[in-house]
């Protein structure tokens, strides 16, 4: 087993609002190897997007990481100030962000935007000119040339996307965080998105973090999955067991709300219920309810996670626990 | 059947500046020489390659661009010449959902707020106002807690549903989704699309949709059009373009999205080779042809058009006679 390059254990993100305290990460523990390819799914508002901006120590105000370490290549990135924090964005670790109108600066041309990027390590601005046309060539630019004197809101969606893809990827850095980083694509650019991120890992020995809700992608690109509810890690695995044997409940509805035909052949099975309120969490398990195998136990007792090989772990009572005795 | 929105030989060409000071001028064909209809009650989707003009297309029909050329009908409106009034009574008719969720919210304001604005603009009384936003917020599952947040405050797909909420509070007739589930996950997307069913048939809604998410296009759609390169390229009813695609586009399309099981990881993939084409300079003959593998010499030099193939199954290519691409699914 390859080394591990970031080891994230008992994490815990609060958002401090006015109608009391969100929150939006807890407990949450994983790893990932070098060259590795993870992949976070879960509920939307689950608390995904807040994880990865942990790991680069950019949780928005009001938020706050209360808890948990986060070991980057040996070091914990939580005791470090933000002056060698800073050394770690971009180069080591780069973040390809949920909405791409965040990452990119409306003001500048976009092959500028990538140019100052790879500036960032001392490349002289002519050949960071060129290298920023090459890796906007490579995330499948129409026109790169052209595209590169373009403003952000001159591009369509899904160049937007690939623009900033981009220009996180224009360091290699060590760790790519990537939220949600194909929704505007169509689905044969995202194949080849895909299939750079394939080579990047292979060939730079990039490890990856990929948030998404197209279980398609997930299953082309993933080693690992883990999915979230409600701000926990409720299920991890290796991708083909997560996606054989589902173990949680909801990860087993959530494969099962997939559209698989057209709408007059089956009604979608959405999950019944509301999505958990973050700063009034039900007690005991945060699904109970809207789980239909939920037990007594269940609307008590949060359960623990439970790891049933390494790597493979899962967090409700049906899987272990005093009900797995008993059964 | 009658038609709801009709557009005939659109054209929208996009100038871009570029060299010293802006001096040399070049256009994007955005959208070039469409022309389609969508009939009252139907949910039509558009589907294709990023960049080939799609988000164009919504923002035509309620006319938040100009077209360069060609005409465009809502309800019998011509939208292209309506007088600033005639505007804004056919846009109250119709909702949008774009394609960047945090554009249709203002910053500033609550998402209660940004709901509830098109009501006031209506002219609606405060206190019946509020309780529609709230009416509304609740079909898209969004807590009430949420409702008082400001948008940056908001997950992803929170921001998606309450730009839903914003575009049907007016209960228009007529709704645009650019992209309305991609940033939701597959079971609050499986609630927002039964939401849709619902809501279209409770108020006979028309629908035009816009995802590169095939399955959910297949799930929604009655027809679907595809298009490549601000060219309409198909358009058939949806069954017949998943049993029956003519187009060499479509069948990329079709083949390239990835099965959620990880077994068919390495499955063999009908990916559409080379770079994508420039848009300035778009190829000659059959804007495919550099990255088609069907492509003759007769695909070079002439534009194939579009035509029918029986009962409104529209297809641009010139091999279509030649091949069987059934058989590559
Ligand atoms: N700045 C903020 N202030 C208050 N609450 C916030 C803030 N940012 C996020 N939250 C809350 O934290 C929770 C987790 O949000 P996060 O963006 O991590 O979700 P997500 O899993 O990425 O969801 P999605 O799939 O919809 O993007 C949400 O309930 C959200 O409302
Ligand atoms: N304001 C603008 N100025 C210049 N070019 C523009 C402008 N708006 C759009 N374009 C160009 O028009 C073309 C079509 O863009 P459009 O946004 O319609 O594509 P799309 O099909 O919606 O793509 P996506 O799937 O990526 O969202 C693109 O080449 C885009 O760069
Ligand atoms: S016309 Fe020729 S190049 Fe164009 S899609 Fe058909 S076969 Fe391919
Ligand atoms: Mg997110
Ligand atoms: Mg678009």
């Amino acid at each position: 087993m390859a080394a591990k390059l970031l080891e994230v254990s008992g994490l815990e993100v609060q958002f401090d609002t006015s109608s009391g305290p969100v929150r939006a990460v807890r407990g949450v523990s994983f790893d990932i190897a070098e060259g590795e390819v993870l992949a976070l799914v879960g509920e939307s508002g689950c608390g995904k997007s807040t994880t990865a901006l942990s790991i680069l120590r950019l949780v928005p105000r009001p938020g706050e990481i209360t808890g948990g370490r986060i070991v980057f290549d040996g070091v914990n990135l939580l005791d470090l100030d933000e002056c060698s924090m800073t050394q770690y964005r971009g180069k080591q670790i780069s973040m390809i962000f949920q909405n791409p109108l965040v990452a990119l600066n409306p003001v500048y041309r976009s092959g500028f935007q990538v140019q100052e990027a790879v500036m960032l390590d001392k490349v002289p601005p002519d050949r960071a000119w060129r290298a920023a046309l090459n890796v906007l060539k490579q995330v499948r630019l129409p026109d790169p040339e052209d595209r590169a004197r373009s403003y952000p809101h001159e591009l369509s969606g899904g160049m937007r996307q690939r623009v900033m893809i981009g220009m996180m990827i224009s360091r290699f850095p060590r760790l790519l965080i990537a939220d949600e980083p194909t929704t505007a694509l169509d689905v044969t650019i995202q194949a080849q998105i895909l299939d750079l991120l394939d080579d990047l890992r292979h060939e730079k020995r990039m490890s990856l973090l990929i948030i998404t809700h197209d279980l398609g992608v997930v299953a082309d690109i993933a080693d690992r999955v883990g999915v979230m509810y409600a701000g926990a890690l409720v299920e991890t695995g290796d991708v083909t067991e997560v996606f054989e044997k589902p173990l949680h409940p909801y990860t087993q509805l959530l494969l099962k709300a997939l559209p698989r035909g057209p709408k007059n052949e089956l009604r979608l099975e959405s999950i019944p219920g509301g999505v958990p309120n973050l700063s009034n969490l039900p007690p005991g398990c945060p699904f109970h309810p809207r789980c239909q195998r939920r037990l007594d136990i269940c609307s008590k007792v949060e359960p623990e996670t439970l790891e049933i090989h390494p790597g493979r772990t899962v967090r409700c009572h049906l899987v272990g626990g005093e009900s797995f005795w008993k059964r | 059947m009658e038609a709801l929105v009709e557009l005939e030989r659109v054209k929208k060409h996009f100038v871009i500046r570029d060299g010293i000071l802006g001096r040399r001028r070049r256009f994007v064909h955005a959208v070039d020489d469409v022309s389609l209809s969508i009939v009252r009650g139907e949910t039509f989707g558009i589907v294709g390659e990023s960049g080939s003009g799609k988000t164009t297309i919504a923002r035509i029909i309620p006319r938040l661009v100009n077209v360069t050329s060609g005409s465009v009908k809502f309800s019998g409106i011509d939208i292209c010449r309506a007088s600033g009034r005639e505007l804004m009574l056919a846009r109250r008719r119709m909702g949008i959902v774009f394609q960047d969720p945090a554009s249709s919210l203002n910053p500033r304001v609550t998402v209660a707020a940004s709901i509830q604005r098109p009501l006031q603009l209506a002219g609606l009384p405060a206190k019946e106002a509020r309780d529609r936003v709230r009416e509304v917020a609740e079909l898209v599952n969004l807590g009430t807690e949420v409702l008082d947040k400001f948008p940056h405050e908001l997950s992803g797909g929170q921001q998606q549903r309450a730009s839903i909420a914003r575009a049907i509070v007016l209960r228009p007739e007529f709704v645009i989704l650019d992209e309305p589930t991609s940033a939701l996950d597959v079971s609050v997307q499986a609630q927002v699309l039964n939401l849709l069913l619902d809501l279209q048939q409770r108020f006979s809604l028309t629908y035009l949709f816009i995802s590169h998410n095939l399955p959910v296009v297949r799930y929604l759609c009655d027809r679907i059009a595809v298009m490549y390169l601000g060219k309409l390229v198909e358009l058939a009813s949806t069954g017949v373009l998943y049993r029956e695609p003519l187009h060499p586009y479509s069948l990329a399309l079709l083949m390239a999205a990835p099965p959620p099981d990880p077994k068919m990881r390495n499955r063999r993939r009908f990916i559409l080779t080379g770079d994508p084409p420039s848009l300035t300079n778009p190829p000659q003959g059959c804007r495919l042809h550099p990255r088609c593998q069907f492509a003759v010499e007769r695909c070079r030099v002439e534009e194939p058009e579009l035509r029918d193939y029986g009962s409104g199954h529209l297809a641009a290519c010139h091999r279509i006679g030649d091949l069987d691409l059934g058989f590559a699914m």
